[in-house]
């Protein structure tokens, strides 16, 4: 026996589904979207359970949602389990309609009870389920796996019984309508005949696809547009078909309830609804985004990150370079083995690794908003903005999750429908400041903007995203126009979020920091280190004069007009490439400093706070690292996008670093 | 001086190592250049590349 599990996202289906099933036995995806499928065997072994993507709707908004209805349309199952969330429970029933009226025995989850008992919710079940057509309804908890067991037990009967749709009369004109439609697939072998018409006047596009093999789609056409007309006319408020079932509909669930649910008390708002008309309101919204922004970066440089980074600091460069000198004096180490030890990796690695407490702050901090439920809100609260320039919400996932690591941010840009918003998405998404970036931040604000520091971050921040923004606009008004495509997020409710998932989840984020420390950027720091020491007049030599001065000198000039044209910014912005901490260790080891103090003393000599702000707008545009163009590249499966996204980065970032700076010198700034 | 010898393979050669493991890693993007794929939630389950929506 084949069992489908049904129900709206965010109802506990996942749990429920691994409570009643011991194992997978199939994990993959479903054909042609990015869903996962997942069958287990229940544990009563009396047949398979099939994980439908949760859904509010049989009628798709997007590929990914038609998976249900696909299933419906062509799959053999003798059974459908409902998980409804009986808090919700008048938005969950509309799946629940839908689902009964293809005419298939149903047993129904009826989860979070406790939750809608702590709301004031008391639903009669025996007497919900009588206007269900008999299908048992059990209370359970998916969470704790309370009444799972008495839910499991219905199957076997439920399987036997025999049980006729649901009917619900849609009126005159629709109803008609339904029997021409039936009439003309007399002939034809398909489930659930009237489930089929109602899927069509809704507008479900599956179903019509399936239809057009047996009628023409002229007259597909014509009939729903002549049935439109018919029923909408004489009603006020009634736009288009789709309104019309879906009222009935409503009309019909709140009948329902009112028979079968009772509100003990009055609970007006729950804490996130009043939350969330703060913080998702339409003026309020952006602003207060903008805030925890701003106070993520006062903790991660003013408040926390800083005071510790000086303290791991002041170890390396003091007890740890000591230690390191004599045990290499004790062992007769040479010069040079001394140089690429203390100059080279010492300086280099541990240039970044003094870093470490901000970006774990950072993560700490990001983890704390994802977990508590605010992520989502951002999404929300964004979509009206990012409607305007062409894409929606869901797009600014990808760039939250950019902020951590731009890899897989890009790779998250999947879960968007539409190819161009998804193509936008992953090109505009390196935009965002990744962690990596961070680092180099934390030298420059150290060193230019000790007053400002968080300030100065967070308008770099900004400025990825304002700059994502606008090329997003021009991009889908020019290169990649569109049709629109909507956008539904569920908010969860808010929550503290608990400290062991916390710790886990930010050193999970950070601890790749420290790995790519201890290998990719100490192999980086011995060949940089190795460049500057050795040159066209051997080894040695004076570093004005080496391989790495060479290199550097070649791209420099490019770079005076935009206030740091010495060899010193050109080699660590090539460098920077491979991955942008590294600019930081280049840094480190070009201008030989023992301590973060001397290198912040001795980048002032070559840069002005304005030069340095240019520069930092300049390393956060100019180019994606190297695994972001390999992730780019694989996801686009173009060359040619690969290299626009390469391209317009250095071009904008040109552009933009160059009218700050001399904006800045315009204005007085030095 | 055959301190000197093994701490110079020892440094150059890990350090050459790891570049060339770096290399090797980012080009395959994806989650292998990723520095946080372990705790990645949103992409990096066994999606099959023909199974992704053509763009």
């Amino acid at each position: 026996m084949n069992i489908a599990l049904a129900g709206n996202p965010n109802t506990g289906k996942t749990s429920l589904f691994n409570i009643l099933t011991g194992s997978y036995e199939y994990v993959g995806n479903w054909t042609g979207v990015t869903v996962e499928k997942k069958v287990g065997v229940l544990k009563n072994k009396v047949g398979r359970l099939i994980d439908l993507p949760g859904i509010y709707s049989l009628n798709p908004l997007s590929r990914d949602e038609g998976v249900a209805t696909q299933f419906l349309l062509s799959e053999d199952f003798s059974l459908i389990l409902n998980i409804v969330d009986a808090a919700q429970i008048e938005r969950n029933l509309y799946l629940t309609i839908q689902l009964l009226e293809y005419g298939r025995p149903m047993v129904i989850g009826l989860n979070m009870i406790d939750v809608a008992k702590s709301r004031g919710f008391q639903i009669d079940a025996k007497n919900l389920s009588k206007r269900l057509l008999g299908s048992p309804i059990v209370p359970i908890v998916a969470r704790t796996g309370k009444g799972c067991d008495q839910l499991a037990a219905n199957f076997q009967a439920m399987k036997e019984r025999k049980v006729e749709p649901l009917f619900i009369d849609y009126g005159p004109e629709l109803e008609q309508a339904v029997g021409t439609l039936i009439e003309r697939l007399n002939h034809v072998e398909l489930p659930s005949k009237r489930w089929m018409a109602l899927q069509f006047f809704e507008g479900n596009s599956l179903v019509r696809e399936l239809l057009q093999k047996h009628i023409a789609s002229s007259e597909l056409t014509a009939l729903f547009e002549q049935t439109e007309q018919q029923v909408i006319s004489g009603k006020t408020g009634i736009k288009n078909l789709q309104q019309h079932i879906r009222s009935v509909r409503g009309d019909v669930i709140r009948a329902i309830l009112s028979d079968c649910l009772t509100r003990t008390k009055e609970v007006e708002y729950t804490f996130s609804e009043t939350v969330d008309q703060i913080v998702t309101n339409k003026y309020l919204g952006i602003p207060i985004f903008l805030l925890f922004m701003f106070l993520i970066f006062k903790f991660t440089f003013d408040w926390v990150g800083t005071p510790l980074s000086d303290l791991l600091d002041a170890f390396f460069s003091g007890p740890l370079t000591e230690w390191l000198t004599q045990a290499l004096v004790a062992v007769g180490a040479s010069d040079f083995i001394q140089a690429v030890l203390l100059n080279g990796i010492v300086a280099g690695v541990g240039g970044v690794l003094v870093f470490v407490p901000q970006i774990f702050m950072l993560f700490f901090l990001i983890s704390f908003i994802e977990d508590s439920g605010y992520m989502a809100r951002v999404a929300m609260v964004m979509d009206k903005l990012m409607e305007m320039i062409g894409l929606n919400g869901k797009a600014f996932i990808p760039m939250i999750i950019g902020f951590g690591c731009n890899v897989p941010g890009v790779m998250a840009a999947r879960t968007i429908e539409q190819p161009k918003e998804r193509l936008l998405t992953i090109i505009l998404t390196p935009l965002m400041s990744c962690s990596a970036r961070l680092s180099v931040y934390s030298l420059f604000v150290g060193a230019f903007f000790t007053q400002h520091q968080a300030l100065i971050v967070l308008s770099l921040y900004l400025l990825g995203i304002v700059v994502a923004l606008g090329l997003a606009k021009i991009f889908s008004s020019t290169l990649l126009k569109q049709s629109s495509s909507m956008f539904v997020v569920e908010l969860p409710p808010y929550r503290f979020p608990q400290w062991r998932t916390l710790m886990r989840s930010t050193w999970e984020k950070g601890k790749g920091f420290i790995r790519k420390a201890g290998t990719f950027i100490f192999g980086g720091s011995v060949v940089i280190w190795f460049l500057s020491y050795a040159g066209p007049g051997g080894l040695n030599v004076d570093m004005n004069n080496s391989y790495l001065a060479m290199i550097g000198g070649l791209i420099a000039p490019l770079f005076a007009p935009l206030g740091f044209g010495t060899w010193q910014a050109g080699a660590a912005l090539l460098t920077g490439f491979l991955a942008k901490e590294v600019v930081v260790s280049t840094m480190n080891i070009i201008y030989v400093a023992p301590d973060l103090a001397t290198l912040q003393g001795t980048m002032a000599n070559f840069y002005s706070p304005l030069s340095a702000y240019s520069f930092m707008v300049f390393l956060l545009l100019y180019v994606p690292c190297l695994a972001t163009v390999a992730v780019i590249k694989k996801e686009t499966a173009s060359a040619r996008w690969t290299w626009f996204s390469i391209g317009y980065a250095l071009m904008i970032a040109y552009l933009i670093a160059l009218m700050i700076y001399w904006g800045g010198k315009f204005l007085g700034f030095q | 001086m055959l301190i000197n010898i093994l701490l110079g393979v020892l440094i150059f050669g890990y350090a050459g190592w790891t570049l060339y493991r770096f290399v090797r890693k980012s080009k395959e993007g994806k989650c292998a250049g990723c520095s946080i794929k372990n705790s990645c939630k949103s992409a990096c389950d066994a999606q099959l590349e023909e199974q992704k929506a053509p763009l």
